[in-house]
């Protein structure tokens, strides 16, 4: 897609001099400049640590955010770069051990390394549960929901989803996990009275 | 594992979930290694998505982070000096999006009156109706997502994001089975034929069963197979869509529409049909395409437009602004040099409203920029800004007159 190119931080390697100042003197504009060449990379940092697109997200404008509340500091940096990252880092440490590796996080991850591409037998399974789980199912947010009904119902891999939905494999992943947890965590609030062990002994095997 | 190792699986997506706990528990045991093995791996560029990641659409995150934090101009000095508009201005534009209008040959005046209350009339959206083999009609916009349809052997499935997508499950497979039973599929392999269309105020995105994607245009419809099983893939349009065929040589994929056929192998093309418009138009992105009518061909490269005037004898071809021609499946409307007629009829097929001219057709050309999801009330607006049109709306009717 032509958007990448307009996205390359070389196109503004010129005047970034000339934009970090009128940042520091408070330009809303140049910041704008700024997010379109870096904000990529820094998603893509932000993925790649915390496996979760809506984190990823979140993370990247509280970086770009951060830069923002500092923006006086940038005035006369000559290394952006390198300023760039160690507020980055900063976050994303901070997000590592509040978030990521909480607790709490951690039915994602397991979901997030054990989540692969469908096999038929997965999708069969999946179809034999497809009564109870499809309540779940329609409570998942939109895109979710379709990473999901593509893999589990129409059978589609990680690559053919992402083909489909002009998302990246790993986003699709993560997508895929996150629905798997939604779904999971739905069952046990909402239907435990009405599962028996058994079913809810395979479930805990599927999900 | 150390927590160098257990730390670069995480990164490449190799743990197990068994190690998802193992690195957890080293990763918090030792939070200075972890910021140690982060830094240089983030410094010497290791920690880095495969290309293509990023695949969210970013203005958006721009957007609501700017609203979140208050990122707005606040400069103490220097480039106020570019804001030249009054404040009433500003707000009118905030609301109306970036738009640029003049009229030749005197510039606008910088006047601006607050728009009139006036009823808001809501752009296009999601809306379609699907019409089945059977003559059956299924509404899509208030159908809920799933399974729609069973078709020969074929499911028609409404996605999450409102998308429409034809499936051809392979037999012996459980969706396979699921698509077989209980179906009428006539014996002979006939085809059986699906049209969708979209009512004015509608747009809508839908996936053929060999793969090409289609977006409809409001005021548009499209007739098609559930199965493309013959020499050739055909399609009839009215109004106007955009296709992105997926390649097979073998089995071309035909659009007919007005009397013309476009021949497609597989590339990215506009196709503009609408009947109260001055021509049909082809306009090709990539690829190539020829088109036909009668007995009179014309090839067309990526960038051009190859154009059928109504009454005409022949083909034109000419480079046109793409991304004028683009702008509808961008969600804009893009005026360049456009008549008043032009951009009216534009209007009338997006927001379902009906135009009527009082008084001589106001002259001039416009040219401006603006977004297809806000309210007619706006657009007006702006276009009023010219000073050589006015608008008052009568229900959903749009009464222009030319002010002098």
């Amino acid at each position: 897609m032509s958007q990448n190119q307009d996205y390359l931080p070389t196109e503004i390697s010129d005047n970034e001099p000339e934009l970090l100042l009128r940042i520091s003197q408070g330009d809303a504009w140049a910041f704008r400049q700024i997010f379109n060449a870096y904000s990529r990379q820094v998603y893509s940092l932000c993925i790649k640590l915390t496996k979760d697109v809506e984190q990823a997200k979140d993370l990247t404008q509280e970086i770009f955010a951060r830069l923002w509340t500092r923006r006086e500091q940038l005035r006369g940096v000559c290394n952006f770069r390198g300023f760039l990252s160690t507020v980055a880092l900063n976050m994303i440490r901070n997000q590592l051990r509040k978030k990521v590796l909480d607790l709490t996080n951690e039915t994602f991850l397991m979901n997030y390394f054990e989540e692969s591409a469908p096999t038929p037998d997965k999708v069969m399974e999946f179809k034999e549960f497809q009564c109870m789980i499809q309540e779940a199912v329609d409570h998942l947010p939109p895109q979710l929901n379709r990473s999901f009904v593509l893999s589990r119902m129409a059978g589609m891999s990680h690559n053919e989803i992402a083909r489909q939905m002009e998302l990246s494999p790993l986003t699709v992943k993560s997508h895929i996990a996150r629905a798997l947890t939604f779904i999971r965590e739905y069952l046990e609030q909402h239907s435990a009275g009405a599962l028996t062990l058994l079913s809810l002994a395979i479930l805990k095997k599927f999900f | 594992m150390t927590l160098a190792e257990l730390l670069r699986k995480y990164l490449d997506d190799e743990l197990t979930p068994d190690e998802v706990r193992l690195f957890r528990e080293a990763a918090l045991r030792d939070p200075a290694g972890l910021d140690k093995l982060l830094t240089e791996w983030i410094d010497q560029g290791l920690v880095r998505a495969p290309a293509g990641e990023g695949d969210i659409d970013f203005d958006v995150l721009y957007e609501e982070m700017a609203q979140r934090h208050a990122i707005r101009a606040g400069g103490r000095r220097g480039l106020r000096l570019f804001l030249f508009i009054a404040a009433a201005a500003a707000c009118l534009l905030a609301v109306a999006g970036i738009f640029l209008l003049h009229r030749s040959p005197s510039p606008p005046r910088a006047v601006v009156k607050a728009p009139a209350a006036r009823p808001v009339i809501i752009p296009a959206g999601n809306k379609a109706v699907l019409t089945l083999a059977n003559g059956s009609r299924v509404t899509l916009d208030s159908a809920a997502d799933g399974l729609l349809a069973k078709q020969g052997g074929v499911l028609v499935v409404k996605l999450a994001g409102g998308q429409l997508a034809y499936k051809a499950p392979k037999p012996g497979t459980v969706l396979g089975d699921l698509a077989a039973s209980g179906t009428s599929a006539p014996a002979d392999d006939r085809p059986l034929y699906n049209e969708i269309a979209t009512p004015r105020g509608g747009f809508y995105e839908l996936l053929l069963p060999d793969g090409s994607k289609v977006w409809l245009d409001a005021a548009s419809s499209l007739r098609f197979p559930t199965a493309f099983n013959g020499p050739s893939r055909q399609v009839d349009l009215t109004g106007e869509a955009y296709f992105e065929v997926a390649p097979n040589p073998r089995q071309p994929f035909l659009i007919n529409t007005q009397g013309v056929t476009v021949q497609v192998l597989g590339t990215e093309l506009n196709l503009m049909a609408y009947s109260d418009e001055d021509a049909i138009r082809t306009t090709l992105v990539s690829g190539s395409v020829r088109v036909v009518r009668g007995d009179k061909g014309q090839q067309i490269k990526p960038g051009e437009q190859a154009a059928w005037l109504h009454g005409a004898q022949g083909w034109q071809v000419s480079t046109p602004d793409m991304k004028q021609v683009l702008a509808w499946k961008r969600l804009e409307f893009r005026f360049e040099g456009l008549s008043m007629d032009a951009i009216m009829r534009q209007i009338a097929r997006w927001y379902d409203v009906d135009i009527e001219y009082r008084g001589p057709l106001p002259a001039g050309e416009f040219n401006g920029v603006i977004s297809r999801k806000k309210s007619v009330a706006d657009l007006l607006a702006v276009l009023e800004q010219t000073d050589i049109v006015h608008f008052s709306l009568e229900g959903r009717k749009i009464v222009v007159e030319r002010r002098l």
